[in-house]
Parts: C-alpha cells; sequence; structure tokens
C-alpha cells in the first residue's frame, strides 16, 4: 500500500543506485571531448613581490594552447565578504601556493613542462606566520602588510556588547576565565577541488565546478569575469564533500580564464596536495573566554576576545569569526555580553569554512568553561546546563527568536542513556573518563549572501505523473536531494519514488543560498513545501475539472485523487490528471515557490534573528585515556539532536555519525602543520582523519519538537552535529585525567607533557 | 609503449600503457571505468581500490605492467549484466552507508574482498577491512552495519 508515511521514513537516498554502481558522475568524473589539461603556477614563497612574469618560452612550446597571467585579464578585485582578492596573483604573491599563472596544455607533462618554462621574477618580503606577529609587523617602525591598504593587517574586526559585562562581572560569585586555541584543519572531503569550463563561439562560458553553492558561484564567476550572468552557466552532479570547503571559486575562475583564453573545454584538477595547500582550509582560532556565574547557578557575565588567522585572502573568514565570537552564548540564559574579535592578515594558506563555521571552535572553549565551572562551583554539568538552557520562545542575547528548543529533552536523554553519573574504574594507566558538551546552530542564515537569503523551487509534474523537482541547493552529499524529494512528495501527494530531483543547472534550476548555514532542509525545504502544495492544488483543481466535482473536497495521498469524505476510494490517479492536464494544455503542470527568512540582524549591533529555526544537541562522549602512551580512545559517543521534525531519521542519524567522525579527528589527531610557512603534511599519511578502527559505538537520538516555522516542522543538522563534538571530548579527557585541555588536537605528545608538568607541580 | 592484457570484470582487454602508467589511470582514462576513484594517489584513502586476483589493492600502487595477464574487479562488477544490484550494494542503500558517495566504490570493493574469504566475519574484522577506506561522511557506522547484515544473510 502506497499509504506508508514519508516524512519521518528511512527512505533511500535517491542517488544511492547510481553511487553503489559506480554510474554517478562525480565533478571529476566530467569528461568533455578534446578536454584540455589546466594547470596552476603556484608561489614557492609566502611573502613575495613579483616584479616580473615571463611567459613568452611557455606560450611558444608546442602543446601548450594558453597561458594566462594577471596582465592577460583585467583583475577585478572580489570576496566572499571581504574584497581582498584576484584571481590571479597581480604585483605581489602572499602564500605558499599563491596563484600566479596557469597554463592549458594537450596533457599533464606538457602542462607541467610549460608551468616550468615560465619564469617568475620575485623580491622576497618577510613573512608573517602567525596572527600575533602580524598584529605587531603592522605597528613596527617599517610596517609588513599583507595588504598594503590594510594598515592594521586586520581583515576585519568584529564587536558586540550587551547588556553590561562590568556589573555583570561585579555580580559573580565565581568568575573563570581561559584561552583555547584550534589550529588549522582541513575539510579532507574525498573528492578533489575540480572545474571544466568551456567557452563556446556564441559567447557563453558553461563550469562543470565542484562548489557548495552554485547559484552563488554564477553571481560571482561573472562579476569578476565581467560577464552578463546569463552568459554563464553552472551545472554541478553531487559532489564528493565539501563540509563549508567548497565555497571558494577560485579553481572554476581559472579555469575560466583558461576556457576564455583558449575556446576548448578545459579542466583544472587539484592534487591532494593543492587541497592541501590552496583550497581554503579551516582557519586557526584563538579564543579567550571569561564566565561570571552566580551562585544561584546563572550566567552573570560572558566576555570573549577572539583571534582567527584568516591567511592573505577572507573567502568564509568574516563569517568564521562572527560565528567564533558569539554563536556559543545562545545555547544559554544570559544577558550581559561582550565579545571583541579579530580577523587577522597572515601568510599561511588562505582559510574558509569548516562544518560549524567557528561554531566548533568556540563550543570547544565555552562547553570547556562550563565544565570548569561547574567543577569549581561543585555542580552537576548537566544540571548546571540544563538550569540555563535556552528554551522555546526564548529570545537569546543575541536577538534569536526561539521557535522550538528541545535542548532539555537531549541534555536528560544523554545522561540517562550513557549512565552519565558513573565512570568505569581506573584499571593500570588506563583511565576513564566521560564528558558533556551540547550546541547549538542555524537552519539557514540570513546574512549569508548579499540580500538574498532565499531559495526558490519549481516543481513540474510530468504527462505520466512524474514529480520533477529543480531546485539549486546542491546535493554535496549530505542527503538535500533526498530530504527534498521527500518534502515535495509530502507537499504534491504522491510516493517519494515518484520524485526526481534534477541535478543544478544555473539556466533551469532557480536560486538556492546553497549548502551553507544548515540551511537546505529549513530555507530550501519550505520553498519546496510551497512549490509542491502548489502543485498539489493544481492537481486537484484540475481533478475537479475532470470528475465535475469541488476540488476543496478532494485530496491526494500515494498518487491517488479520492473524496475527502472517502478516503479509502480512489477516483482518479496523478497520472490520469497529469495526462488530462498535459493533452489539454500543451506543457506539463508547473509551480513555483520561493522562500525568503523573516526578520533581520542589525549591521552595526548585529542584534536579530538570521534563521528560521534554531537547532540544539547534546553529546556525551566516554573515553579511556593511557597514562604511558598518552593515547586517548573515545570509546562510546552519545549525541541527541533537536531537528526539530525528523525528515529522514537514516540520514540525519548518518549525519551525526560523520559529525562525530569528523570531531573526533579535531578533538585527537587532526592539525595542518607548517615550516616556514609552507604545509608539511599535505596527505592522508600525515594528516590523520578517523578511520574505521578509531570509531566509537555511536548512540543518537532525536527530540522533535515541531518547528513553527520548519517546513514540516523541520530544522537543519548538517553543521551542529560536528560543533560540540571535540569540546565532549575534551571535558572527558578532562574528567578522566583532571588534565584541563585548552588546545587542539590533544595528541598523545601533548597529553604527556601535561601529565608530566602535572605530576612536577 | 608496452602491451598488456587485464582481465577487467571477466573481459579481457588489451591496452598498451607507459612503464609508469598505474593500474587506476587505465581504468579511468583509458578504459572509462569512472567507478573506481582517484584521491591521494599514494595508497592513503582506498578511494581506488579495486580486487586484483582476489586481493583489494590500492589500484593507484599498481603499476598497470603489473597487472599485465592478471584479473581486475572494479565496483562497474559488482550489479549483474541486467543492472541489478548485488546484496552487498543493496545493503548500502538501505543501511544508509552512502553519503557523497566518493569512498562508497573503494568500500565496496574492500567489503567484497572480505566477505569473499570470510563471509561472516566479526565487527571487528570487518572495521579492520576497511580501515585503509577514507571515509568523511559517514563515520563508518553504517557502512559496518551494512556489511554485517550481508554477512547475516549471505
Ligand atoms: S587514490 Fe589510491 S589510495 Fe588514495
Ligand atoms: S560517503 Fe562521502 S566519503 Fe564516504
Amino acid at each position: 500500500m502506497d499509504d506508508e508515511k514519508i516524512l519521518g521514513a528511512r527512505k533511500p537516498r535517491v542517488d544511492g543506485a547510481a553511487k553503489v554502481s559506480g554510474k554517478f558522475t562525480f565533478p571529476t568524473d566530467t569528461v568533455l571531448p578534446g578536454m584540455l589539461v589546466g594547470k596552476i603556477l603556484r608561489s614557492p614563497h609566502p611573502h613575495a613581490t613579483v616584479r616580473d612574469i615571463d611567459p613568452s618560452a611557455a606560450r611558444a612550446m608546442e602543446g601548450v594552447f594558453a597561458v594566462v597571467t594577471a596582465e592577460d585579464f583585467p583583475m577585478r578585485v572580489y570576496g566572499q565578504d571581504i574584497p581582498d582578492e584576484t584571481i590571479l596573483a597581480t604585483h605581489k604573491v602572499r602564500y605558499i601556493g599563491d596563484e600566479v599563472a596557469a597554463v592549458a596544455a594537450i596533457d599533464e607533462e606538457t602542462a607541467d613542462r610549460a608551468l616550468e618554462a615560465i619564469k617568475v621574477d620575485y623580491e622576497v618580503l618577510p613573512a608573517l606566520l602567525d596572527p600575533i606577529d602580524a598584529l605587531r609587523a603592522a605597528k613596527s617602525e617599517q610596517p609588513v602588510l599583507v595588504h598594503q591598504n590594510r594598515p592594521d593587517n586586520i581583515a576585519q574586526e568584529y564587536h558586540i556588547d550587551r547588556g553590561n559585562v562590568v556589573v555583570g562581572f561585579q555580580e559573580a560569585d565565581y568568575i573563570s576565565e581561559a584561552t583555547y586555541k584550534t589550529p588549522r584543519v582541513h575539510q579532507a572531503y574525498m573528492e578533489a577541488n575540480v572545474a571544466v569550463a568551456h567557452a563556446t563561439p556564441d559567447g557563453r562560458l558553461t563550469i562543470w565546478p565542484s562548489t557548495q553553492w552554485p547559484s552563488r558561484s554564477r553571481e560571482d564567476i561573472a562579476e569578476v569575469l565581467g560577464m552578463d550572468v546569463s552568459r554563464i552557466r553552472i551545472i554541478q552532479a553531487g559532489v564528493g564533500g565539501g563540509f563549508g570547503g567548497k565555497f571558494c571559486p577560485k579553481v572554476a575562475m581559472v579555469t575560466a580564464l583558461l576556457a576564455l583564453k583558449c575556446g576548448r573545454p578545459i579542466r583544472i584538477l587539484n592534487t591532494l596536495s593543492d587541497d592541501f595547500e590552496a583550497a581554503r582550509p579551516f582557519v586557526a582560532t584563538e579564543i579567550r573566554a571569561k564566565t561570571g556565574v552566580r551562585k544561584d547557578g546563572t550566567i552573570s557575565a560572558r566576555q570573549l576576545w577572539t583571534i582567527v588567522d584568516n591567511g592573505p585572502y577572507s573567502a568564509s573568514g568574516a563569517g568564521c569569526l562572527s560565528v567564533a565570537s558569539s554563536r556559543g552564548n545562545n545555547l544559554y540564559r544570559m544577558q550581559n555580553v561582550k565579545s571583541d574579535g579579530l580577523l587577522v592578515y597572515t601568510n599561511l594558506v588562505p582559510t574558509g569554512a569548516y562544518r560549524g563555521y567557528g561554531n566548533q571552535a568556540l563550543a570547544f572553549a565555552l562547553e570547556s568553561e562550563m565544565d570548569s565551572i561547574a567543577k569549581a562551583m561543585g555542580w552537576d554539568p548537566a544540571e548546571f546546563r540544563k538550569k540555563i538552557a535556552t528554551r522555546t520562545g526564548d529570545v537569546t542575547v543575541d536577538g534569536w527568536k526561539i521557535g522550538s528548543s528541545g535542548l532539555v529533552e537531549c541534555i536528560d536523554w544523554v545522561v540517562e542513556a550513557s549512565d552519565f553519573h558513573n565512570r568505569r574504574p581506573t584499571h593500570g594507566p588506563i583511565r576513564y573518563g566521560k564528558g558533556m558538551a551540547c550546541g547549538t546552530h542555524v537552519s539557514g542564515n540570513i546574512v549569508s549572501y548579499k540580500h538574498w537569503d532565499g531559495s526558490g523551487a519549481i516543481i513540474k509534474v510530468d504527462r505520466d505523473g512524474r514529480v520533477h523537482l529543480f531546485t539549486s541547493e546542491p546535493d554535496i552529499g549530505q542527503g538535500a536531494f533526498t530530504a527534498l524529494a521527500q518534502i515535495a512528495a509530502e507537499g504534491v501527494g504522491v510516493r517519494y519514488e515518484d520524485v526526481d530531483v534534477h541535478d543544478n543547472d544555473t539556466d533551469i534550476t532557480p536560486f538556492g543560498v546553497g549548502a551553507t548555514g544548515s540551511h537546505i532542509t529549513t530555507v530550501g525545504g519550505n520553498a519546496v513545501k510551497i512549490a509542491a502544495e502548489k502543485a498539489r492544488h493544481e492537481i486537484l483543481a484540475w481533478a475537479g475539472r475532470m470528475l465535475k466535482l469541488a476540488p476543496e473536497n478532494l485530496d491526494v495521498h500515494g498518487g491517488r485523487i479520492y473524496m475527502k469524505a472517502q478516503p479509502t476510494a480512489a477516483l482518479l490517479s496523478v497520472p490520469e490528471v497529469a495526462s488530462d492536464y498535459f493533452v489539454n494544455n500543451y506543457i506539463p503542470l508547473f509551480a513555483n515557490g520561493s522562500y525568503r527568512t523573516p526578520g533581520a540582524v542589525d549591521k552595526a549591533t548585529k542584534y536579530g534573528s538570521p534563521s528560521p529555526a534554531y537547532s540544539f544537541a547534546s553529546h556525551v562522549a566516554e573515553v579511556s585515556v593511557d597514562m604511558e602512551t598518552g593515547k586517548v580512545r573515545v570509546l562510546n559517543y552519545w549525541a541527541a539532536h533537536d531537528v526539530g521534525r525528523v525528515v529522514n531519521e537514516m540520514a540525519v542519524e548518518g549525519q551525526v555519525e560523520g559529525g562525530v567522525a569528523q570531531g573526533i579527528g579535531f578533538a585527537l589527531t587532526e592539525e595542518m602543520l607548517f615550516a616556514n610557512g609552507k604545509v608539511t603534511n599535505s596527505d592522508f599519511l600525515d594528516y590523520k582523519c578517523a578511520v574505521s578502527t578509531d570509531m566509537p559505538r555511536i548512540h543518537t537520538h532525536f527530540v522533535e519538537p515541531i518547528d513553527p516555522l520548519g517546513p514540516y516542522g523541520a530544522k537543519g543538522i548538517g553543521e551542529l552535529a560536528f560543533v560540540p563534538v571535540a569540546a565532549a571530548i575534551a571535558n572527558a579527557v578532562a574528567d578522566a585525567t583532571g588534565i584541563r585541555f585548552t588546545q587542539l588536537p590533544i595528541t598523545p605528545f601533548r597529553l604527556l607533557e601535561a601529565v608530566r608538568k602535572s605530576r612536577t607541580r | 609503449m608496452l602491451s598488456i592484457t587485464l582481465n577487467v570484470n571477466g573481459i579481457s582487454r588489451k591496452v598498451d600503457v607507459e612503464a609508469t602508467t598505474t593500474l587506476l589511470d587505465v581504468l579511468r582514462d583509458r578504459l572509462g571505468l569512472l567507478g573506481t576513484k582517484k584521491r591521494c594517489e599514494a595508497g592513503d584513502c582506498g578511494a581506488c581500490t579495486v580486487i586484483l586476483d582476489g586481493r583489494a589493492v590500492a589500484s593507484c600502487l599498481i603499476l598497470a605492467v603489473e597487472a599485465d595477464g592478471r584479473k581486475v574487479l572494479t565496483v562497474e562488477s559488482l550489479s549483474n549484466a541486467s543492472g541489478e544490484l548485488s546484496p552487498l550494494q543493496k545493503a548500502f542503500i538501505d543501511k544508509g552507508a552512502v553519503q557523497c558517495g566518493f569512498c562508497t566504490p573503494g568500500m565496496l570493493m574492500s567489503a567484497k574482498a572480505l566477505l569473499d574469504r570470510n563471509p561472516h566475519p566479526t565487527e571487528d574484522e570487518i572495521r579492520e577491512a576497511i580501515a585503509g577506506n577514507l571515509c568523511r561522511c559517514t563515520g563508518y557506522a553504517k557502512i559496518v552495519e551494512a556489511i554485517m547484515e550481508v554477512s547475516r544473510r549471505g
């Protein structure tokens, strides 16, 4: 029977069969006839003046179709939020890897030889390899500046001041303060960054990139190339993971330059080391957090000082700065908050976002603080959090309007399921501990892209009744298409299996902000729901015409149309109605939907509600720590999430499990290492992501407050799954060892160092 | 150029290769078998895993000439001629073991090699068998579950 439920069901992915049979076309599988190989010449210096580039020898080589430098195109300055970048370096290079020139050649070897033949005359400048040094260098007698027009080496400042922290700290019975550090880490998506581009004689430029925001890519690329948006077409199949690391359009832009120059299809495919050294890993952060509490268990004041190492170009830096300077303040009730953050230019690899946009770094600081406070005050860490947890109906300190919060229920579940208050006894050198951390995140963020904070959707009901969904929210592996197909099926009144989701193609699909800010299910989903419900309305209207019945008395479910009074007697099917509609109108039945997040955030004070809905989570990690080897193992993991209405239980579990795996890496092993500005571990041997044998058993649970603004009550999950993990593990390590780690990752070396220090103390 | 013959998914294929060409590049670029994925090119991620004479190997580390005369199975061999999916593939879909899917072909081949030699592995044996296959999306939980499911039913 087709009456089974669609929302909340464990529906298999829409692209599952293609993916398990090796037939799915990823961006790296896009091959065009006669496609050339594009390669990028990168700077070997972290900071240098480019005195001269001589590409003549490379241009003269057989098999070389184009060589481009900053001389060949007008170099417009662009940036995701802060304009500070050009496609190719103009007068200066600012990190090891900076794009200096690019070649298009017949094959790999020729391209490599062409790169070698380009002569670049550099004058090496002092390099700023640390944000504190960079701040100092700007003030020195002979200032060293990453960008000449940024006299402080500061890309952006962030300030908020709410209530009165001075009074708040005076009221405090206890004040906790510490500084926390997280390193540059890499999103380590499995599929490389890539772009294929083809400029055709009709003046059009088609690009097959790997991006988390196809709609925005078109806008950005058009702007930087000085082309009309309609001349550019972005086509994108599913992407092999992004996690915040595939916003930067650099590879697509360089490929576009080559395509325009040589008029042949061309591809630039990053190697793994290109991705590590030049594809926007996550910012490094330093967060000083000061929290005052009253004896009654409430927070009297919170103050933050955040320094974010941006690298030379900003990409997602501004977003990371703002999230790392504020987000966690909305998890608990508090009135007095002050935050001052700096996004600092350095000559290390430029950065980007990573699953949470800085929320994970701030959670590491603040949730560690919560445990330190609980310990100092003799409070139970779970009860302390519960008492001040943000609840449904709250307006938080930053102005978030909380339509639904299941935070308390999440905490209750993890406490119970993990037997939080009991520990395994110490066993030889092995100590055991449990740690809790909570988190909250947006489901869409209206400050993401200019004034465009919404999403559009088009539904087409084909002549045979199949429902085609056109959305510009990309599936980067997270399951966006599956969730949106479920929402479409529910809205139209057909079976999930009757829905096809069209690949992103800016010639056809509408606008979508993209895979950012955990926005797709909620904001994209609302657009799909509106379009789908309009299609349902049209189907019933046409069915009424066919049946000579009032449409108000009809309904449709599972593709069957019936009288509301007699739901078991199907009168017509959706295919019958769709066919009749088509032959009478000569077009399929179309319906559009669009959704824009209500509300606003004040530019100056940053006060306001940026998202239609807010998700909450509480996690508990159980770890063992070997005091002799320094090895931390995560033994068990409990994660309770409030995602509003669960659209697909299997998919949200998968998001949580993947988030935990990335969190374990962030907590214990992942760290990009540098020597003189050069990444020294740009491979998967030395950059250690969690593998199957590192993983604990993960116990997931979902509480489902129906959110008033989410589609059918649904909220976002992607980023929040990752946000509390490192903090929960750090708290578990502190519980096991009595040592508070303020720097990630907690490697065996750092752990043994800390043990040694604590013993000599 | 050296002329070699590979038995790929049951079909004998003659190809001319350079001494330095990898098996991975032959599969993807010469034979158009794009199901096998390329990522690290250093044996560290498992995306390129294929089965060579019954053993799961990283095809980026195998020179094409080393595979001369040998049997290679890629992800494309798992479904039958009419496109029907194998129980292992079905379990990956039904258990939610696929997200972005970029690790999936390699995972499937590691899992198949394991199940072929050990039809009823323990959970630890499964985790061990896929420890060389990085997955950045799933946290491995549902992949392990899917393989367990096949072993239970098989
Ligand atoms: S591509 Fe072969 S192991 Fe990574
Ligand atoms: S499913 Fe994306 S890497 Fe495994």
